[in-house]
């Protein structure tokens, strides 16, 4: 176990390098010229422009260097922490520092999110495969079809209306985060939630029709079973790896919908930083951000994988 | 050995055995199956009879789509939606399991009929251990402790000829090899002491030499247990080798029933003869009218008005095309037991 | 267990009973899955939402009341009213006439997408599959690393990064051409919009048409024609096209409302359609300030685009169960 677990881990990689690679090259080339904006904007601009000034930041930057010493440069820092810093904000903060700030809020709304999807479109996904064809079934996929294809920007703000401004259910978000356990985390994690459910709704629905139409489900009937004992112990746990993929996937889209859902309540989070950092064209907030959320995405499925371990015994015995 | 808790059916010897000797574990009363599909009504079975008796194996044999594996669901109620029983009556034990409600029939699925399926692969549930898929009907019906399930599921694969059942119980299906799997999913079948077992094609997933064991065990199985067997295979050799008496199922009806060694010797159903000619024909001594069946069986949607074999049978008739025949005695009558549905059964 | 026994393999689902069987095998199979769509309340109610947005956009300039970027001073920020159905904005502009304006920027943004989508993942997928070994492998390496990243981070990274380039670029083919609309910031920001979803949507059938082409190879009859003689190109025309046509009819439908929804969350975020130009997202961020006050600045563009990407959502599921008889509950 201990082995494959190395081994996954020495296989993401190649993957990391050549995602932030990408990023690190065309964010370069893309985003313009970072030592001509320095001197443009940081030296005295009464003199125009100080051609001084900027060989100076060129060479400080590295700028002068071949794009693949400065990618290696950049992969090595960022290997021992170093993600360099945001010109674009005051003071250039490092940009592991706006990370390490920034990305634990997002974590644990994504968690508070993936939570929520899994305890409310799992079972609606069951309700939906067990009654398939129906009345009931039409209704739970239709209905999670609406929800999910609400874009977060239109259904947070639909929401804060609804539920904060005209029924004052809950308490005004107010800016900042409160907390994995606060009420303010309640509307934000069902909106983002929102996102991925008619993912797990389906692929919950399908999961439990494909086991439903086993020979060992019959076998289980066979045996006496009711059907919701064979249900609960035979078809629940089997239908589970699919859905298990799907919930891991949907991690990755939530962690990419917080760039709307943090933004509108105004969590600084991991999200709002990327928006943020998009917005103003602070390349090397973004580029430290992708290196981050590809890390962040591959332990999610590296988490996927270790479940899929413990849930199907074929597994444990072949890796 | 079995212990005597779970043996429920034949004790030799005493007047009670006698007495369920004679009245039949399985009686079915023209059964008729349906499917309404969106093209029709499908008739899967169509007037079946049969009675089983407490240590008999008859054999339901057939081409495959012929109703046999149907007959099976329907004597569990487990026919998969939308079929419906239409017609007829299922006495399992003496109770008109028809008339049961769904609780109620749970209760005798596992403790008085249980299946054994045709890939055990399939049927065990992969992400189960066997050894608690044969606990779980013990715990549901007997009502035994976790620990007390367990040591007789381990006596159970022990019985059902499996080696180190102790290791074997937390093992999962695809670690066992398709023989020993087979065994467990009889282990499982097995576990409440049925009084009927239905055998659906148990042997045909195997090799043959594994494929003996099995029906070796399952000889021995109701010997020792006195569980009535119906077993299902489209496989005359097999039935030949181990049933008492067989029922030869066409496009969901019985075209033929009787002891299996007076039908098989002198068939009276010309489909019967082509079921044994085209299966038989390695051995060469035997003079049958028919060597192989030309043809496909029919779609159970649109059944001809007359006998449904008719288009296929190199013997029909006028008679055959127009009605469709009942079955009766067979031949000279001598044989009570044996019927057949056919216009030229005193040809 | 042998399922034949249960009903015949032949017997398929939809049709009229026993007597009607014979016309119905005739039916091919379009005019089967045109039946079955017809049938399909949620597909249908898909289409029409669809075909009414198509018509809306193409007449949009007939049909809207206002110009779509002419300021009103005496009506500003007024709620829906006679005059104004959806209500006018900070600027005192007519919002209905922007949102048909709107919903013709993201049908362009969005077939200019998923045509392209389509066609670039036709080949990669094709291409990857016949060359096999090491380059299909990387290929796929490539299409499952796009995949793992939240896409929307993806387009919006390329968004940005490449804005000041292809602006660059225009800007020396006008030098060439003189093309007047190559300084048209909102054209350039068209493409743009266009080139980062494009980054993301080829994958999907780039991965459909890969695996349909590997289970063909697969199969013998390929095999036994090429042995025949026949050319790769009849190959793909008479065995892959028909096989790969529902398929890629259903993800296109589907990529089209996710290009939508992608446009519009980049121009939400600033980074998409550059004003003049009207996008629904764009005219969402411009509300959320004063959602609480005006929220109709919010619903109209908002309840459109939720409107218009469920319609395409239900329209592909449709397609799906219509198209793919074998996915049905799948």
């Amino acid at each position: 176990m201990l082995r494959y677990l190395v081994r996954r881990i020495l296989s993401m990689i190649p993957l990391l390098i050549v995602v932030t690679a990408f990023t690190f090259v065309v964010g370069q080339y893309g985003a313009g010229d970072l030592a001509a904006y320095l001197a443009g904007t940081r030296g005295d601009s009464t003199k125009g422009f100080d051609v001084e000034l900027y060989q100076k930041f060129r060479q400080e930057l590295g700028m002068d260097d071949p794009i693949y010493a400065r990618y290696a440069n950049w992969l090595w820092n960022a290997a021992h922490g170093d993600l360099g810093r945001s010109y674009v904000m005051m003071g250039d903060p490092p940009v592991a520092y706006l990370i390490k700030n920034a990305v634990p809020q997002s974590l644990q709304l994504c968690l508070a999110a993936l939570v929520l999807v899994t305890i409310i479109g799992v079972p609606l996904g069951v309700v939906a495969a067990v009654f398939s064809n129906g009345f009931l079934d039409r209704v739970l996929v239709s209905g999670s079809s609406i929800l999910s294809s609400i874009p977060s920007f239109v259904l947070a703000p639909v929401a804060i209306i609804v539920v904060v401004v005209r029924l004052q259910l809950l308490p005004s978000v107010g800016v900042g985060w409160h907390g994995l356990f606060a009420k303010e985390t309640i509307l934000p994690a069902f909106c983002l939630a929102m996102v991925g459910l008619l993912n797990v709704v389906r692929t919950t629905r399908v999961s439990i029709l494909e086991v439903l139409s086993q020979e060992y489900v019959r076998a289980a009937r066979a045996r006496g079973l009711s059907e919701r004992l064979v249900i609960a112990r035979h078809v629940i746990r089997n239908a589970m790896l699919p859905v298990i993929t799907v919930i891991g996937m949907t991690g990755a889209g939530l962690l990419g919908a917080t760039i709307f859902i943090e933004q509108i309540f105004n969590i600084q989070g991991f999200g709002m930083m990327v928006s943020k950092g998009l917005q103003r064209g602070d390349i090397m907030t973004v580029t430290g951000a992708v290196l981050v959320s590809t890390v962040i995405v591959m332990l999610f499925s590296l988490g996927v994988d270790l479940v899929y371990g413990l849930i199907d015994p074929r597994v444990r015995v072949t890796k | 050995m079995i212990d005597a808790p779970s043996v429920k059916g034949f004790q030799p010897g005493t007047f009670a055995a006698q007495a369920r000797l004679e009245a039949p574990v399985l009686d079915v009363r023209d059964l008729q199956v349906q499917y309404p599909t969106r093209e029709g009504i499908v008739t899967a079975l169509d007037g079946l009879s049969m009675q089983v008796k407490a240590g008999e194996i008859v054999g339901l044999v057939g081409e495959s789509g012929c109703g046999k594996s149907t007959a099976a669901l329907s004597f569990m109620r487990l026919l998969p939606k939308p079929g419906r029983i239409a017609a007829g009556s299922i006495t399992l034990d003496g109770r008109d399991i028809l008339k049961l409600s769904e609780r109620e029939m749970r209760g005798l699925r596992g403790p008085s009929v249980a299946m054994i399926f045709q890939d055990a692969l399939t049927a065990l549930d992969p992400t189960m251990p066997v050894g608690k898929q044969i606990a779980e009907p013990l715990r549901l019906h007997k009502g035994l402790s976790g620990g007390a399930a367990r040591a007789r599921a381990i006596e159970l694969l022990g019985q059902v000829g499996i080696p180190d059942p102790e290791r074997r119980f937390g093992q999962y299906s695809h670690e066992f090899s398709g023989g020993m799997r087979q065994r467990a999913m009889i282990a499982v079948a097995l576990s409440c002491g049925p009084r009927l077992l239905i055998a659906d094609e148990p042997t045909t997933a195997l090799d043959v030499t594994v494929q003996r064991q099995i029906l070796r065990l399952i000889r021995e199985l109701r010997d020792t247990s006195g569980a009535a067997v119906v077993y299902i295979t489209h496989d005359v050799g097999v039935v030949a080798e181990l049933c008492a008496r067989v029922i030869v199922m066409y496009a969901g009806r019985a075209v033929e029933t009787g002891p299996t060694q007076r039908v098989f010797t002198a068939p009276a159903h010309p489909y019967t003869a082509g079921l044994l000619g085209s299966t038989l024909e390695l051995t060469g001594d035997r003079s049958l009218p028919l060597n192989a069946i030309p043809g496909l069986p029919p779609e159970l949607i649109d059944l001809p008005a007359g006998c449904a074999f008719a288009p296929r049978c190199p013997l029909a008739v006028r008679q055959c095309q127009e009605a469709r025949p009942a079955l009766e005695a067979a031949g000279d009558g001598h044989a009570v037991d044996h019927q057949v549905a056919c216009w030229l059964r005193e040809a | 267990m042998d399922t034949s026994t249960i009903v015949p393999a032949d017997i398929s689902p939809g049709g009229a009973p026993a007597g009607a069987r014979r016309a119905k095998r005739s039916r091919s199979f379009w005019d089967d899955a045109w039946y079955k769509f017809r049938h399909n309340w949620a597909g249908m109610a898909g289409l029409t939402v669809f075909v009414l947005l198509c018509l809306a956009a193409i007449f949009a300039k007939q049909i809207a009341p206002y110009d779509y970027l002419e300021q009103d001073w005496t009506a500003i920020l007024q709620p829906p009213s006679a005059a104004h159905i959806m209500g006018t904005d900070d600027l005192g502009r007519d919002i209905f006439s922007r949102v048909l304006m709107g919903g013709r920027t993201a049908l362009m943004v969005a077939m200019a997408i998923s045509l392209t989508g389509a066609i670039v993942g036709l080949l990669v997928g094709a291409f990857s599959a016949f060359a096999g070994g090491k380059v299909d492998a990387l290929v796929v390496w490539v299409i499952d690393g796009v995949m793992t990243f939240p896409a929307i981070w993806l387009a919006a990274f390329v968004s940005v990064a490449t804005a000041p380039a292809l602006k660059n670029l225009a800007g020396s083919l006008y030098n060439a051409t003189g093309w007047e609309f190559l300084r048209n910031e909102v054209m350039i920001s068209y493409a743009v919009v266009v080139f980062a979803i494009g980054m993301i949507n080829w994958t999907w059938p780039a991965r459909l048409v890969r695996s349909q082409v590997l289970s063909l190879r697969e199969r013998e009859f390929i095999e036994a024609t090429l042995a025949l003689g026949a050319r790769p190109r009849w190959i793909i025309m008479k065995h892959l096209v028909p096989n790969v046509l529902g398929s890629m009819i259903v993800l296109v439908t589907l990529s089209f409302g996710n290009a939508m929804l992608f446009e519009s969350s980049l121009s939400y975020l600033g980074i998409g359609i550059r004003p003049p130009g009207a996008s629904w997202g764009a005219m969402i961020f411009q509300g959320m300030s004063k959602v609480r006050t005006h929220p109709y600045l919010v619903l109209a563009p908002g309840i459109t685009l939720a409107v218009v990407v469920l319609a395409l959502q239900f329209m592909g599921d449709a397609l799906n169960d219509a198209l793919n008889p074998k996915s049905r509950n799948k």
